[in-house]
Formats: C-alpha cells, sequence, structure tokens
C-alpha cells in the first residue's frame, strides 16, 4: 500500500474522484440497489425487533394508548437497543461493503454485477460482523455516555464520535478489497493510515457530494413548497395533497438512496486511489472511454 | 467560369454544410504537423484552406475543449515572452490513432484514388 501519493493538487483530485464517482453510478446503475436494499433490511430488522421488544413485555401499554419502558427492565432495553444499533450498522456496512467491491471492479475495467458485488461482502461477513460489532460497541458506549453526562461530557462525546468516524472512514474498504480477511483493529489502523495519507482528496469528495445532495434536496422541497400552494390556492382534495405527499417522499428516499450509493464509491475511489496511486484522472479517463457512445462521439466533432 | 447568382447561391449554402464537419478535421490536421496554441491552429487552418474555413475563437475554445475532454488532444502551459502563458496543444496517441484511421477512411483511399483525382482535375 505504499503507493507515492502528491500533497499538492488535494481539492482538484477530490473533484476528479468526485466525477468518477457520478460516472461510475451511471455505468453500473444497479449499484444503486445496494442502499435501497440495506434501507429495507434495515427497515425489516427494525420491525422485528420492535416487536420482539413489544413481545417481552419491555414496553408497556397504558389504557390511553400511550406506552412506556416497564419498571426493572432497563438493562433489557439497554441490550434491545445496542442490538439495534448493530443491526443497523451490520446491514449498512454489509451492503456498502458490496458497492465499495463492485466501484473497484469498474475502476479496474471490469463490469460489476449486482450479484457479485453482494457475494464480494458475503465472503467477508466474517470481517464485517467484527467490524460492526466494535463499531456499534463504541457508538453505543458514546451514547450511553452523551446521555448521562452534562455538556461538556457530550462535546467531549461527540468529539470522540467524530474522531472515530474519521479514523474508521475507510475500515469496510479495507476489509471488502483486501486480500485476506482482517480484524476489525488492523482494519481501523489501516484506515487511519489511508485517512492520513488522503485525507483532503476524502474532505472534498464526501464535502462535495453532501453540498450536491443539499441542493437537490433543497430544490425537490422548493418543488414540492411552490405546488403545495399552488394547490392550497386552487382548493383541490385532500387526495392529490396525498399523492403529493408521498411522491415528495419517495423523491426525498431516491434522492438519499443515490447519494449513499455515491458517498461510498467516492469512498473506494479514494481508497483505489490511496492503494494503487493510480491517479483519479486516469481511471476517470478509463470511465469515459468505457461509457462513450456513437452518438455521445457525434457531439465531440460537431 | 463565372457562377450565375443562383449558382452562388447554391454553392455557399453546400459549402455552408460541407465546412461544417471540416474545422475538426483541420484542426487536428494542423496538431497533427506540429504543437501548437489556439491562434497558430486558426492562422495554419485559414492559410492551408486558402481562407474557406474559419472559425471565431470561441468556437475554436469550445472545440478545444470538447477535444480535450475525449482526450484526443493534451495541452501544455508554455510560457510567453509577451504575456500570460500560452496554452500549446498537442494530439494524444489516441488522437493521432483517431485521425489517421478517420484519414485513411474518408479521405485518401477515396480522393486519392487516380480515377477521381483525374476526374476532379477534369472539373
Amino acid at each position: 500500500m505504499d503507493k507515492t501519493i502528491k500533497t499538492t493538487g488535494r481539492f482538484r483530485r477530490g473533484l476528479e474522484i468526485t466525477k468518477s464517482s457520478w460516472r461510475v453510478l451511471r455505468l453500473d446503475k444497479e449499484l444503486v440497489l445496494m442502499p435501497l436494499m440495506s434501507g429495507i433490511v434495515g427497515m425489516v430488522a427494525m420491525i422485528m425487533i420492535i416487536v420482539i421488544w413489544i413481545a417481552s413485555s419491555a414496553i408497556v401499554f397504558k389504557a390511553d394508548g400511550s406506552f412506556t419502558a416497564s419498571n426493572g427492565v432497563n438493562i433489557w432495553s439497554g441490550a434491545l437497543l445496542f442490538i439495534v444499533y448493530l443491526a443497523v450498522s451490520l446491514i449498512v456496512n454489509v451492503f456498502g461493503a458490496a458497492i465499495i467491491h463492485g466501484a473497484a471492479q469498474r475502476f479496474d475495467g471490469h463490469n460489476p454485477t449486482f450479484r457479485g458485488s453482494l457475494r464480494a461482502a458475503k465472503m467477508r461477513f466474517g470481517s464485517i460482523a467484527a467490524f460492526s460489532l466494535l463499531s456499534s460497541t463504541i457508538g453505543f458506549i458514546l451514547r450511553l455516555i452523551e446521555d448521562r453526562v452534562p455538556l461538556a461530557g457530550k462535546i467531549v462525546s461527540w468529539i470522540f464520535h467524530a474522531t472515530w468516524s474519521i479514523a474508521s472512514m475507510f475500515a469496510v474498504p479495507v476489509i471488502v478489497l483486501g486480500n485476506k480477511a482482517i480484524g476489525p483493529v488492523a482494519a481501523t489502523k489501516q484506515s487511519v493510515n489511508i485517512v492520513k495519507k488522503v485525507w483532503g482528496e476524502s474532505v472534498v469528495s464526501q464535502l462535495g457530494l453532501g453540498l450536491i445532495q443539499m441542493v437537490y434536496v433543497l430544490g425537490w422541497a422548493a418543488s414540492f413548497a411552490a405546488l403545495m400552494a399552488l394547490l392550497v390556492l386552487a382548493n383541490t382534495g385532500m387526495t392529490v395533497t396525498v399523492v403529493l405527499v408521498v411522491i415528495f417522499a419517495i423523491g426525498l428516499l431516491a434522492i438519499g438512496v443515490i447519494f449513499s450509493a455515491l458517498s461510498a464509491i467516492a469512498k473506494a475511489a479514494v481508497y483505489y486511489y490511496a492503494t494503487t496511486g493510480k491517479a483519479p484522472e486516469t481511471f476517470n479517463k478509463q470511465l469515459l472511454q468505457e461509457a462513450m457512445t456513437v452518438k455521445k462521439a457525434r457531439k465531440i466533432f460537431a | 467560369m463565372k457562377l450565375s447568382n443562383y449558382e452562388q447561391t447554391l454553392l455557399e449554402g453546400w459549402e455552408e454544410t460541407h465546412k461544417k464537419g471540416q474545422l475538426t478535421f483541420w484542426m487536428l490536421f494542423s496538431l497533427y504537423e506540429s504543437g501548437k496554441h489556439m491562434s497558430g491552429i486558426k492562422e495554419w487552418v485559414y492559410s492551408m484552406t486558402h481562407g474557406t474555413i474559419t472559425a471565431d475563437d470561441q468556437s475554436m475554445y469550445r472545440a478545444l475543449r470538447r477535444l480535450k475532454s475525449a482526450d484526443i488532444i493534451q495541452f501544455e502551459n508554455v510560457p510567453s515572452t509577451s504575456g500570460p502563458d500560452l496554452k500549446v496543444y498537442h494530439l494524444t496517441d489516441i488522437g493521432e490513432r483517431v485521425l489517421g484511421a478517420f484519414a485513411k477512411r474518408n479521405i485518401s483511399s477515396i480522393y486519392l484514388q487516380p480515377r477521381i483525382r483525374k476526374l476532379i482535375q477534369q472539373l
């Protein structure tokens, strides 16, 4: 992994990486299915956990329909909360690993498939599960501290949380793209080394995508608000309003899913750059060539 | 032989359509000879085509950007004695191969055929 990384031009390389991410997603649209499935599986898991929670009488329903945690089962509630953390972390990391593997395949000039990417994540399931356990344990402990200490303690907890998030940013790429299975601590250490090498490119690409996503969300919300205002003035029925709200929610979900995929692809791109030394312009050119069609070529020579 | 107004109009209409696809070829052809900056490309094309193929600076820059984005040309910044650095454009390996294939398929194998050359010379 000892490839020379230039310290100058980080901003430009970060932008190139962002462009690469868009191109990969356009070439391999099936990668968007990963965050979508992650969301669906996550929701199913949450529903199951809530059902178990209710069934175990950890929640007590009152006559007026409200509910509360039953007395003397705090440990059980805490354990269930931890299981929620773990389940969400595991699901996100498995599907995230699949996207990352798919993107890396594309950077290598291959054509990734949905099944192939999932298979690659499945092959590293043990390591992903171990990392998810570590990650959710840290997250859970920090959350417990946050809930129980005054403001200064909360701030320290947030700082630890942010530090952990940055340090472990490339742990999943290390696990899924490495040559062999690796433990969670070793994966995190390698992730820290990569962050030190390519912190600039990571910040630019993730921040860039975050800003673009915000623009899309605000644009979508503004369009929805304008349309709702027109509907109110036109005094249309409740059905139309409900349909529009559903469309708005679906739009928000679509934006979330697409940018979740893009963020994972960008992470893969930065990891790929850090470990191969191959400049983003190089795999941008590759991607450009793969995406070329006669119709697009006409516009170049017009 | 002097053309009538009608013939002149037909000719100009045809030339305009014909020229539309020509600029890119002549730009790349000029770079095949040697690397040049934008003004140099423009002057070479004007001179070699006897003024029939021309383009404004904006069109030239747009075309150069498109060609660069497709990795057909690349540029290097060369210091200038009078003002800011000049962008000197060159064909890439891809550009050379595509230009060569285009010229062979669409020009030399067609217009340089002895029979066609003879006919052109008779016009």
